[in-house]
Parts: C-alpha cells; sequence; structure tokens
C-alpha cells in the first residue's frame, strides 16, 4: 500500500454562494495527483451532491476524502435532521426543498440519484434529529 | 445532443447567435448542447465539452459547470447577466455567454450552425 491522501472539508451551512467550493477544490487535488477523468468526475459529481445536501438539509457538515491506491472514499457527516424514509429520499424527483431553494435550481430531487450513480458504493447511516453520515466509494 | 460538426465559442459569437459576457477559452471546442435549469440535472447528464443553456443566472450554476467541464454557459432568452455570476465564471475559469433566444431557439440555432459545416 503506498501512499493515502486525505483531505478534510468544514462544510458552512449558511453561506450559500459558497456551496460546491470544496468539490471544485477536490477535483483540483485529484488532478494534480493524477487520478484518471472518469475518476475524477464520478468523485467530484458525488461530493457536490453531497456538499450541497449538507449546505440545504443539514445546516452544513464535515466532508473526509480519502485517496488510496484503487479507490477514492467520500464521507459526508453532518448533524442535521436526519431522513426519515431513504427510500423514499433515494426515489428521483423526491425533494423536500423550499421554493427559495428551487428557484436557485436546486431542489429537482436528483441529488442523492447522482451520488448512487456515481459512485461504486454508497451507504446512508442516518437517525432522525441525530444526522446522517454518507459514505462512497469511487474505485480507481 | 452531441453535435457531428464541431465549432468553437468563438464561433457561436461571431455567427451572433450568443454574446461573450466572459471568455475563458474562445477556442474550446462546442461539442453538443445541453437544456435544464435544474442544478442536479444538469450536473448528472451534461457531457464535457457542451454548451449549457439555462436561465438561471445565479452564481451557483457555475460548480455543476465546472465539474461537468461543459465548454460554456449560454443564459438565455433575455435573461438579464449578473456582475456576481460574471466575477465567479472568471474565478472559475467557465465562458458564460448570453442570448436573446429563448432555450428551444437557441438549441435549433445551435444545430443549424454545426449542421452548416461541412
Ligand atoms: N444530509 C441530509 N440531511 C437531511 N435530509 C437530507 C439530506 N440529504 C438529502 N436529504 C433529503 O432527501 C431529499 C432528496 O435529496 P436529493 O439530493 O435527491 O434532492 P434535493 O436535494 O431535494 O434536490 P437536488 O439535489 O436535485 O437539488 C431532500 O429533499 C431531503 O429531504
Ligand atoms: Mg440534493
Amino acid at each position: 500500500m503506498a501512499d493515502v491522501f486525505k483531505l478534510r472539508y468544514e462544510v458552512d451551512g449558511d453561506n450559500f454562494m459558497a456551496a460546491g467550493a470544496a468539490s471544485s477544490d477536490v477535483k483540483k487535488v485529484l488532478r494534480q495527483l493524477g487520478i484518471g477523468a472518469e475518476a475524477i468526475r464520478k468523485a467530484a459529481v458525488a461530493m457536490y451532491e453531497g456538499e450541497i445536501n449538507m449546505v440545504i438539509h443539514a445546516g452544513g457538515g464535515v466532508a473526509d476524502i480519502t485517496v488510496a491506491d484503487d479507490y477514492i472514499e467520500i464521507i459526508l457527516t453532518d448533524k442535521g435532521p436526519g431522513i426519515p424514509d431513504v427510500d423514499q429520499a433515494m426515489q428521483e424527483g423526491w425533494s423536500t426543498a423550499p421554493d427559495n431553494i428551487r428557484a436557485l435550481g436546486f431542489g429537482a430531487g436528483m441529488g442523492l440519484p447522482n451520488m448512487k450513480k456515481y459512485s461504486d458504493e454508497m451507504k446512508i447511516d442516518t437517525v432522525v434529529g441525530e444526522g446522517t453520515t454518507i459514505t462512497m466509494r469511487i474505485f480507481i | 445532443m452531441k453535435y457531428t460538426n464541431v465549432f468553437t465559442v468563438n464561433d457561436l459569437i461571431c455567427s451572433g447567435g450568443a454574446k461573450a459576457e466572459f471568455l475563458e477559452d474562445g477556442e474550446r471546442a462546442i461539442t453538443g448542447g445541453f437544456a435544464t435549469d435544474l442544478l442536479s440535472h444538469a450536473i448528472g447528464n451534461a457531457s464535457s465539452g457542451d454548451a449549457w443553456l439555462t436561465v438561471l443566472t445565479n452564481p451557483n450554476i457555475t460548480a455543476p459547470a465546472s465539474i461537468a467541464d461543459v465548454s460554456c454557459i449560454i443564459v438565455c432568452d433575455g435573461t438579464p447577466v449578473t456582475d456576481a455570476l460574471k466575477a465567479k465564471c472568471e474565478v472559475m475559469g467557465i465562458s458564460l455567454l448570453s442570448s436573446d433566444l429563448p432555450i428551444t431557439d437557441l438549441s435549433v440555432f445551435l444545430y443549424n450552425l454545426q449542421a452548416g459545416l461541412k
């Protein structure tokens, strides 16, 4: 096992305009590490959707990224309201985003489906009233 | 959609279909087009090199545009482009264009532009 590369981002829950900044930065770092374009796209999309969800639905959180020899792991942890029905939340088109957020282009209900589609493994641990942790892996 | 014949951002501006608000790389090829006003729809489905047609103008559109690696964002339908969006596109290195044409009309315009190239 060669070097493992780790990144951590505190994702601010109030700053809408900065939402997506961590994902853009991860994309840049992965490129510098010489990761292939396809894996970078997958990781950046998965990370972006998770980051935005923490901002919109959970008041912020933390993103931990690990780049190992053969995979990129993204762990998103928040202390938001949790997801009461994960199967429903995973459905394309399901969204609880309020109107003012929808007006900005969010709320298609496609974020979690995108995370599933663009990651090779995805696990959601969520407890209502306590928070949500989403772990995703992209193989490289 | 993917275009058969590829043209550049500058070619589109010269054709009069859209005007430049900020140019990162005018010689970048427009290899296809994608239209949506939903950010997750764009990031999940736009291909690298696509022109992204939208009426959204808040700076949040730049992150999906960057990650999807679109060739340019085109704000359609005469929607005013804000300074905040222009500034964010400069920081993120994304070409930003605007057009008075509605999204459907500009889609046809782009298609005809590439179909006219041989
Ligand atoms: N971290 C989270 N904490 C609490 N609820 C969440 C979280 N992530 C997602 N959800 C819930 O799951 C729903 C679906 O999420 P998803 O990302 O698919 O769509 P969206 O965020 O509403 O819209 P889009 O991602 O298309 O802009 C959300 O509307 C929200 O109710
Ligand atoms: Mg979402």
